[in-house]
């Protein structure tokens, strides 16, 4: 197997979106008096693009005080010139690549449908909760499995054959890296994190969402974005990835302060919050 | 997946890719041709005179932005008004003036400090009166000019040939009008600074704020190397008089004549200025007050001795001086050697004028 380096997996350019997507808010942009927020609410459904608009806010040209954490600040900050610079040359990822016939294709729709829902919940949890940031739990759950786009937009059968092993081992897809890799998409979403200056916030969230450092999640922006990629899972827009044994509920609802009873007098707003994206 | 779907898939998404394509170079070639025309016209308005940006904008503007009409108004701040600089409107008045309130749209753009824009004016909360038939489209924009968050004009843009805009457009019109507030604000400060530079425009003597930042950095020089420094205060005596007498006309004279007079006695490192109408400001670098008494008792003199010719008849004026001088810590800043000079010279006017008062620090009041 040829060695890989995690460095390989952190883009110059920005990570590749999926084609369909650009194209969308490309068309968005180009429609009759499309305003900015017509922007804003198209590219915050992309993780892709949403990394890259975060780099470059958080790059040394705007020179900005301190860390941006959120999409939507990083957007009203840049503006709408620079957005579709970004958006202009964010790259396209190419799914359908003969893969040789020993693995069916991974579902990118499904990985980017996993992340914006997880992103809207997270927001929303946020809303519910009243004493953290929406923008930054929105911006954390849409690029928490950064890793596992990189990895699938540059090592695609390196991740179907980690899926497949994990699926036949019955081990969560870390272990499996770690085994054949010798690191992990947790570590390639850091790596990439890092290289693009985003926050100690957000770089915290994608260490600890998926290994939490001995099994534990000590901060609660980590316990939203995990809480809302739970139930994202179970409302069935997992992407299908084994994740393996997450943080459990019950350590969630103890880390925020909350009960099974408050979820389920939320859950009606966030699967509303849910069914708009899907529209959108 | 079996190989037909995956094919399919494959035919698919390369249709979707080609689109992508196709929009991603038409874009691409519409932001070359915005920055070509945002180069083009930095280079151009990069001039030094309103007039000049003004003239350049009229010709150009139209075609920079890809718009039909467009109309720029600079905003006075000491008078509230806005004044037409600019247009291409083929029926607006050259010197139109506006309080902003004449113009909802503006007056808000201005208090906002933000742009507003309407996709179809007739319907705004903005429309008052009948639509102008020159416009095909609907569309009206209005950008505050603002530098350092200080409103300096307003442009208004309305109606293109493709008949609509988008974000795109309007991110261009918004950087376009960062250039040209940036080359508006160069010219005015240039044009402000040129009025108020240097010489007095009838005396060809220095005016108030030359001599002010002049005197001031001879007082630091002073300081910085412990020499004497004086200044003289000098007014024309009964001066209301020779303009009541011989007219205003005659009193320039008068004051273009004591200037000469001036000028032709002070030495190569002396200054002198007009302070005010018939005030003048003598600095003598290195003199002491005795030193400055007989540069200023000289000018007193010669002015005595000069004769005016007005209408064949002759007739002479008098100064009066006062002398300040640095000889304290004090009296080390501009506004108190100048209040000495000042306090002193009225005493030189209170002792029967046409004489030379050395002053004192206590002489302040």
């Amino acid at each position: 197997m040829k060695f890989i380096e995690v460095d390989e997996f952190v883009p110059e350019e920005g990570l590749p979106s999926l084609p369909g997507q650009i194209l969308n808010i490309l068309d968005e942009l180009s429609r009759a008096s499309a305003m900015d927020y017509t922007i804003l609410q198209k590219i915050q459904y992309d993780p892709a693009i949403a990394l890259s608009v975060l780099k470059a806010a958080n790059s040394p040209l705007y020179g900005y005080v301190s860390k941006i954490s959120s999409l939507q600040q990083a957007a009203g900050l840049l503006g709408p010139g620079a957005i579709k610079n970004i958006i202009l040359t964010t790259p396209i990822l190419e799914r359908y690549q003969d893969n040789g016939g020993c693995h069916a294709p991974l579902d990118h729709s499904k990985l980017w449908l996993h992340m914006t829902v997880t992103a809207t919940l997270a927001s929303g949890l946020g809303r519910c909760l009243g004493h953290i940031e929406t923008d930054v739990c929105f911006t954390a759950g849409l690029i928490h499995g950064v890793g596992k786009i990189a990895l699938s937009a540059y090592r695609p059968d390196s991740l179907l054959e980690g899926i497949d092993s994990a699926r036949c081992e019955g081990l969560p897809l870390v272990e499996i890296e770690r085994r054949t890799l010798g690191f992990t998409h947790i570590d390639i979403g850091v790596r990439i994190a890092k290289a693009f200056s985003l926050s100690d916030q957000l770089i915290h969230v994608l260490k600890n969402c998926y290994a939490p450092e001995n099994d534990k999640i000590s901060d609660l922006l980590t316990g939203v974005v995990c809480l809302a990629r739970d139930l994202a899972n179970s409302w069935g827009f997992a992407d299908d990835i084994p994740d393996g044994e997450l943080v459990g509920r019950n350590e969630l609802f103890s880390l925020l302060n909350i009960s099974q009873k408050n979820l389920e007098e939320w859950t009606p707003g966030l699967r509303e919050k849910v069914e708009l994206v899907l529209q959108a | 997946m079996d190989k037909d779907r995956f094919e399919k898939l494959k035919k698919q998404e390369a249709s979707v890719v080609r689109s992508l394509l196709k929009k991603q170079n038409e874009m691409l070639g519409q932001s070359l041709l915005h920055l070509d025309h945002l180069i083009y016209l930095q280079k151009n308005i990069s001039l030094m005179s309103m007039a000049d940006i003004s003239k350049t904008l009229a010709d150009k503007l139209p075609y920079i932005l890809f718009i039909r009409y467009f109309s720029l108004f600079l905003f006075d701040k000491s008078k509230k008004v806005l004044r037409l600089a600019c247009h291409n409107h083929p029926d607006l008045k050259e010197e139109l003036v506006l309080r902003p309130r004449d113009s909802e749209i503006m007056n808000e753009a201005i208090a906002r400090g933000s742009y507003i824009l309407e996709p179809d004016f007739s319907k705004s909360r903005f429309f008052q009166r009948e639509k102008n038939p020159l416009f095909e489209h609907n569309f009206f924009i209005t950008i505050p000019l603002m530098i350092e968050n200080e409103i300096i004009g307003v442009l208004n843009l309305n109606d293109n040939e493709k008949g609509y805009f988008n974000v795109t457009d309007l991110d261009f019109f918004l950087n376009v009008s960062e250039f040209i507030s940036l080359s508006i604000s160069n010219a005015q400060s240039f044009e402000k600074a040129e009025r108020l530079s240097v010489t007095d425009g009838l005396t060809g003597l220095s005016n108030r704020q030359h001599l002010e930042a002049l005197l001031m950095s001879e007082i630091l020089r002073s300081r910085r190397y412990r020499t004497p420094l004086s200044l003289v205060m000098m007014d024309v005596d009964y001066f209301k008089s020779v303009n009541d007498t011989f007219g205003h006309q005659e009193g320039d004279e008068v004051l273009t004549g004591v200037a000469s007079i001036i000028k032709k006695l002070c030495r190569s490192q002396d200054v002198a200025a007009r302070y005010g109408g018939e005030e003048f400001l003598l600095i003598l670098p290195e003199t002491n007050g005795l030193g400055a008494r007989t540069i200023a008792e000289r000018v007193r003199e010669e002015v005595e001795n000069h004769r005016f010719n007005h209408e064949g008849k002759t007739h002479s004026v008098t100064i009066s001086c006062g002398i300040a001088e640095i000889n304290n810590e004090e009296n080390q800043s501009v506004a108190s050697l100048i209040g000495v000079a000042d306090a002193a010279l009225y005493r030189a006017k209170e002792s029967g004028r046409n004489q030379t008062i050395l002053g004192g620090v206590n002489e302040i009041h």
